[in-house]
């Protein structure tokens, strides 16, 4: 049963529920100027380690070429009472913005403080003042330090908080630290393999650059796929990846000088805060798909983590009735904030 | 009580015979030139009394009709005709009742004949004066010996006295319902005094057991004979209390009588689904419930849907929205006190109910001469049923209750005026909801589950100089659970909790003009708590957010022990000046808190726990005093000062603060009742309540460790809140109620900055600044009520409810950002609770009909919320980037038809 479908069905049952209304934009049209995604290399560092960045801008005609980007960090920490990912504060002025630079991509340095202002660490306080409070970690126990993006496109200003995962210590300093490094590697971004089109013998989706765009019929409805890469349920030394369970010890190979993890569904460990018990997991994955015209059945798919061996997310795309050039991107996260993108055209005929 | 009957009367009108006389001789064959003579007039020996026309009768009215009537030589009637019409309904039953006459035939020449007659059948309005009832009644006994003693003199005020006979019993007939005053004396007894309530349709019968005077030696009586009044009973100064009888009337209640706490004045409308009480601007969680003294987590299942008790055992409801005297406290907000009737002594009596939720019944009898029980219970059954007619996917998307509670009473006589209560009671919620979707960040699942029981003993003892002993110990459970997961963040919080308390408090008169109570109030509280999830979810009053929006992935856990004790001792006085007139009621509670957590700093690597334990004395003195100016109109006032141990779940050291303390309050409130009638009053009251040291959510960017919450918050509130009532008579009650209300909160710390020291070797300062007033979330500025429920006789009775209500204060979205990680945007704000939701308005009715059997009542009703169907916005929900807004509507037109038998 269709979430619509339930919707009006609901309606029918006052008893229970009010009425929801629904909204004629969806997350998945881009009708205006947004930004998609953005992405950190690496998708995980050390505070005072370098990160390059780079975002995803689009319109309705397609990407933004050379978009108009300032980007900075925010130091300033996010007060409980504010329910965001991120202070507010940080999307003003003050002695909290330290910026990096501009344009559609930069490089930076994570400030040297991340830990402990946004990670496990105790934050500093003044002498006499009772310690700190640590930062919470999210459900797959990372850390992020924010990224502000100020993105002036088409006459529109877009404000965009990007999130770069710290490498840093346990949260509530619970657990062994040597088996958590074994089993967790520092994030790697995921890799779309492919997107092709199901129900029109799996063509591969292209940028259109070199055999022009895949050609659809009007009101056609298309079943797209995303694939990313497998990774191995058990860590094997030699495979070019420094995956769970490795370590440069027992696989210099894999996991000596700039190992490379898995882009796909990674599996890490997981400490619970309380306990300090480790156990393995697996990252969930979720597709963003958008389009210029024509319309997604979902905004989102993905796998959860439970289903790690699944490497694939479909959803279908109801062409529109009128010819014409469409832009499409796929946007593939990880569950530890790494990120990856591609650009599609198709032709409606 | 005076009946009224009407009834007809006739009398017999003129005979007129001779036409038809004289045509019937010729027809007859007599001698031509004979001239007939009448030598009898026809006889009626059997009246046929014609009942009264309906609709003349409801419209008063009264008529002569004039018949013409044939009747045989047999006595028969053979034909009538009208011949002076009144009206069409008096001239059919004339016709029929006197087609049924019989007469002794009227003879002609001394011999049967056929004759007519002109008959003036009257309709007359008669009143006949009511056959007396007796209504109180009762029987007098040695208090020792229980044998019975005849010749008490038995006064009652305005109805002069009776004399028990040798059974020790006495009656009286046709009392006025109300309070009286009754006296009883005789040889050998010391006279007392006492005061008695007659109910509307109830017979009171009572026992008194006396105790004989001690012999006196001839010449040596006492010179004074000493008359002992009983206290009264001392009421809260500003109550409304509502008659479990009225409540069920209510609209919009199902017959729960419960329900009806929501529609009194000062009670803000509750969020759609939550069925909390905000009373005078207090938070949910700052009102206290009890039920026979007992205090209860909740008084409603499943986000208001039904009370956890059963309205059969309701007696009466009690709301003293503040200011309430020094019997209670631990509540920075109202009190609701709700008391269990007496169980019938006589009979097996019960009822069964059932409509589209759920379905309830009692059964109540007497296990011995002093000895009664009655057993209640609820039991939801919408989820079963709409298993029957949809798929799971609705339930999965639908939060659909499934609720079940239950009581048991026992009540055992001891003595005449003593006796032992047992009141066990339990209540349980559950919730289950998975909501799949495509995108595993939107899959939420949804567990909650609601459980709570209590036992507890009432005993009681009234001694016979009028003073009374209550004395209540109780025990009981609480089991609440909270599981969700938005996406991969988890959301848990469960808690165990063993609650107990003893109550004890001797009311009497220590003086001619002063009643005092004093008591001991104990309560405890055991919990063990475990907790998972965002720090910020659930949400608390003052923070940033919107309606749907989904919750941060930061999560952490923690599990702790909280415990919370009080033991407080309290006096009241209440001293009745001016004849009476003027009472003032002093009271003074002393309340030790003692407050436990477990640890005082979250877990860190093998650390082990250190637990902190406070005390906090808290002195609470309180004063009320009412005043009647006239019969009519009396005067009140009331001041005192509360206090409220933290919430338990608030002392974890990851998600709170352990060492959170006392939060306080002081009210003050004013206002007259005036009695328009006996059964009209008018009533308002001037009302500030002044709340320090609230806990709220840390604003500082960089939080102390195991201080996510501190104690900073400020509130105020204040008003005027008016009800016009209409006490429940023979046909109609209803109440209008109006309150004008402004609640606020101030942060004291609300935005910290943070100061670098002078130079690099200088610690750096953190600066509290403190934050402006602002409306409190649950602010409502205003909240109409009007309520009527009316008996059209015949069974049949109609209600209507009105309500309007402003809506709830919300913080406008001024822009919005990208969070590219979770790829969702999220709000900034702008002025905190600067724009409202628009107002609630609603209209409710009810229609029910009654059937009375020789052995029960029976009655059918349908519910009606929302008749004019109007679309109720409840709450502000945003597109997915915060661009276009729009509201959640409530219930539409809603029928909800229910019918019950009782016996």
């Amino acid at each position: 049963m269709s979430m619509k479908h339930l919707t009006k069905l609901a309606c029918l049952l006052p008893l229970l529920v009010a009425c929801a209304p629904e909204f004629d934009n969806r997350a998945s049209t881009v009708d205006a100027p947004r930004v998609l995604g953005v992405r950190a290399l690496p998708a995980e560092a050390a505070p005072g380690a370098s990160v390059s960045y780079e975002v995803l801008v689009v319109n309705n005609e397609g990407n933004v070429e050379a978009p108009d980007v300032d980007w900075s960090y925010c130091t300033k920490a996010k007060p409980l009472n504010e329910l965001n990912d991120g202070a507010s504060e940080c999307f003003g002025e003050g002695d909290f913005i330290e910026p990096i630079g501009s344009g559609s991509d930069v490089k930076g340095k994570l400030p040297k403080s991340g830990c402990a202002q946004f990670g496990p660490d105790i934050p500093k306080t003044a002498p006499g003042q009772p310690p700190g409070r640590p930062t919470d970690p999210d459900s797959s126990g990372g850390f992020y330090q924010p990224v502000i993006l100020a993105v002036h496109a088409d006459e529109v200003d877009i404000s965009s908080l990007a999130e770069t995962r710290l490498t840093c210590g346990l949260a509530n300093g619970a657990g062994d630290i040597d088996a958590y490094r074994k089993a967790t590697k520092i994030n790697e971004n995921p890799k779309i393999e492919a997107v092709t089109a199901v129900n029109l013998d799996n063509a591969i989706l292209s940028d259109g650059a070199v055999d022009g765009p895949l050609s659809v019929p009007v009101g056609t409805r298309v079943v797209f796929s995303t694939s990313w890469t497998t990774c191995p349920t058990e860590p094997v030394c030699g495979d070019g990846m420094c995956t769970s369970g490795e370590t440069s010890q027992d696989c210099a190979d894999d996991c000596g000088r700039n190992p490379v993890g898995c882009t796909g569904s990674e599996a890490y460990g997981y400490v619970n805060p309380t306990t300090g018990e480790l156990s393995p997991r697996h990252e969930s994955m979720r597709v963003a798909w958008f389009s210029t015209t024509g319309s997604f059945e979902d905004d989102h798919t993905g796998i959860v983590e439970d289903d790690y061996t699944k490497t694939s997310s479909e959803n279908a795309w109801q062409a529109p009735t009128t010819p014409g050039l469409v832009f499409m991107w796929v946007v593939l996260r990880d569950a530890r904030g790494g990120t990856a993108w591609q650009s599609f055209q198709l032709q409606v005929e | 009580m005076v009946k009224k009957f009407l009834g007809a009367t006739l009398l017999l009108a003129s005979l007129c015979v001779p036409r038809a006389v004289f045509a019937q001789a010729n027809s007859s064959g007599e001698t031509p030139g004979h001239q007939p003579k009448l030598t009898k007039l026809p006889k009626l020996v059997h009246f046929e009394e014609a009942p009264y026309p309906d609709s003349e009768k409801e419209a008063g009215k009264t008529a002569s009709v004039v018949l013409q009537i044939a009747i045989d030589d047999k006595g028969k009637v053979v034909d009538a005709v009208v011949i002076e019409k009144a009206s069409p309904a008096f001239d059919a039953a004339a016709l029929e009742a006197v087609r049924k006459f019989e007469f002794d035939p009227a003879e002609i020449d001394n011999k049967p004949a056929p004759v007519k007659i002109t008959y003036r059948y009257e309709f007359v309005l008669k009143i006949e004066p009511p056959t007396p009832v007796i209504n109180f009644d009762g029987e007098i006994k040695n208090r020792f010996t229980k044998q019975m003693i005849p010749g008490v003199t038995v006064a009652v005020d305005g109805m002069g006295e009776v004399t028990t006979d040798e059974n020790g019993h006495f009656e009286f007939k046709e009392v006025p319902l109300g309070k009286h005053v009754i006296t009883i004396s005789g040889p050998n007894l010391t006279t007392v005094t006492t005061e008695e309530e007659l109910e509307k349709g109830k017979k009171l019968s009572v026992k008194y057991a006396l105790e004989p005077k001690e012999e006196v030696p001839e010449g040596e009586e006492a010179d004074l004979e000493i008359v002992v009044v009983a206290p009264k009973i001392q009421k809260e100064v500003v109550s409304t209390e509502i008659k479990a009888e009225e409540g069920r009337r209510v609209p919009g209640t199902q017959g729960d009588t419960l329900k009806v706490v929501q529609n009194l004045p000062g009670v803000a409308r509750a969020s759609f689904g939550s069925g909390q009480l905000v009373v005078w601007g207090a938070a949910p969680q700052d009102t206290r419930v009890y039920i026979d003294g007992m205090h209860v987590p909740l008084l409603y299942h499943g986000g208001g849907l039904r009370s956890v008790f059963s309205s059969d055992l309701v007696r009466s409801i009690n709301l003293a929205p503040g200011g309430y005297g020094s019997e209670y406290g631990r509540g920075l907000g109202g009190l609701v006190t709700v008391d269990s009737r007496a169980l019938r002594p006589t009979g097996v009596h019960g009822f069964v109910a059932a409509d589209v939720i759920d379905a309830s019944g009692m059964i109540e009898a007497p296990l011995s001469s002093s000895t009664r029980i009655a057993i209640a219970g609820r039991k939801s059954y919408l989820d079963r049923a709409i298993n029957v007619v949809t798929d799971r996917d609705v339930q999965s998307y639908i939060p659909i209750p499934d609720y079940f509670d239950a009581q048991v009473k026992v009540t055992h006589d001891l003595g005449a005026n003593e006796s032992i209560d047992v009141m066990g009671l339990m209540s349980r919620d559950e919730l289950t909801r998975t909501l799949q979707n495509a995108d595993p960040a939107q899959i939420k699942k949804d567990y909650q589950l609601t459980d709570f029981n209590r036992i507890g003993v009432a005993y009681k003892r009234q001694f016979n100089d009028g003073s009374n002993v209550l004395i209540t110990p109780w025990f009981g459970r609480d089991h609440l659970t909270s599981r969700a997961s938005f996406g991969g963040s988890p959301t848990e919080l469960d808690t165990k909790n063993t609650a107990f308390g003893f109550r004890a408090a001797y009311r009497g008169r220590t003086s001619a003009h002063t009643v005092t109570t004093v008591g001991l109030d104990v309560e405890g509280n055991f919990a063990a708590l475990s907790r998972r999830g965002s720090v910020t979810l659930p949400a608390r009053e003052g923070d940033l957010s919107v309606f749907g929006q989904p919750p941060g992935d930061q999560v952490n856990a923690d599990n702790w022990n909280a415990s919370n004790l009080t033991v407080a001792p309290y006096v009241q006085m209440d001293i009745g000046l001016l004849e009476d007139k003027l009472h003032i009621v002093p009271g003074l509670r002393i309340e030790p808190f003692v407050t436990s957590a477990s640890r005082q700093t979250p877990v860190v690597g093998a650390t082990p726990a250190i637990g902190i334990t406070q005390q906090s004395t808290e002195v609470e003195p309180r004063l009320s005093t009412t005043y009647q100016v006239i019969p009519r109109l009396g005067l009140k006032a009331a001041v005192g000062f509360y206090h409220q141990s933290p919430q338990p779940s608030d002392l974890s050291a990851v998600f709170g603060n352990p060492k959170l303390g006392i939060e306080r309050a002081f009210h003050a409130l004013a206002g007259s009742t005036f009695k328009l009638t006996d059964q009209i009053s008018f009533e308002e009251v001037f009302f500030y309540s002044k709340s320090n040291d609230l806990v709220t959510r840390s604003a500082s960017d960089t939080p102390a460790l195991a201080q996510a919450l501190v104690q900073q918050g400020e509130g105020r509130s204040y008003g005027v809140q008016v009800l016009l009532r209409h006490e429940l008579t023979s046909r109609f009650f209803g109440w209008v109620s109006y309150t004008l209300m402004r609640s606020e909160r101030r942060d004291k710390c609300a935005t910290i900055e943070n100061v670098p020291g002078e130079t690099a070797a200088d610690a750096p300062q953190n600066i509290c600044h403190e934050g402006a007033w602002r409306l409190f979330d649950y602010d409502q500025t205003h909240v109409a009520t009007v309520v009527g429920s009316y008996d059209l006789g015949a069974g049949f009775e109609v209600g209507a409810r009105f309500r309007y209500a402003t809506g709830f204060p919300r913080t406008p979205v001024v822009g919005s950002f990208v969070s590219t990680r979770r790829d969702l945007y999220e709000p900034l704000f702008g002025e905190q609770n600067s724009i409202r939701i628009p107002a609630f308005v609603q209209l409710d009715a009810r229609v029910s009909k009654r059937f009375t059997m020789s052995w029960g009542k029976a009655e059918v009703y349908v519910d009606v919320q929302n008749v004019t169907n109007h679309s109720n916005p409840e709450e502000i929900v945003y597109d997915y980037r915060y661009a276009h807004k729009n509201y959640i509507t409530g219930l539409p037109i809603l029928p909800v038809a229910g019918a019950r038998l009782e016996w």
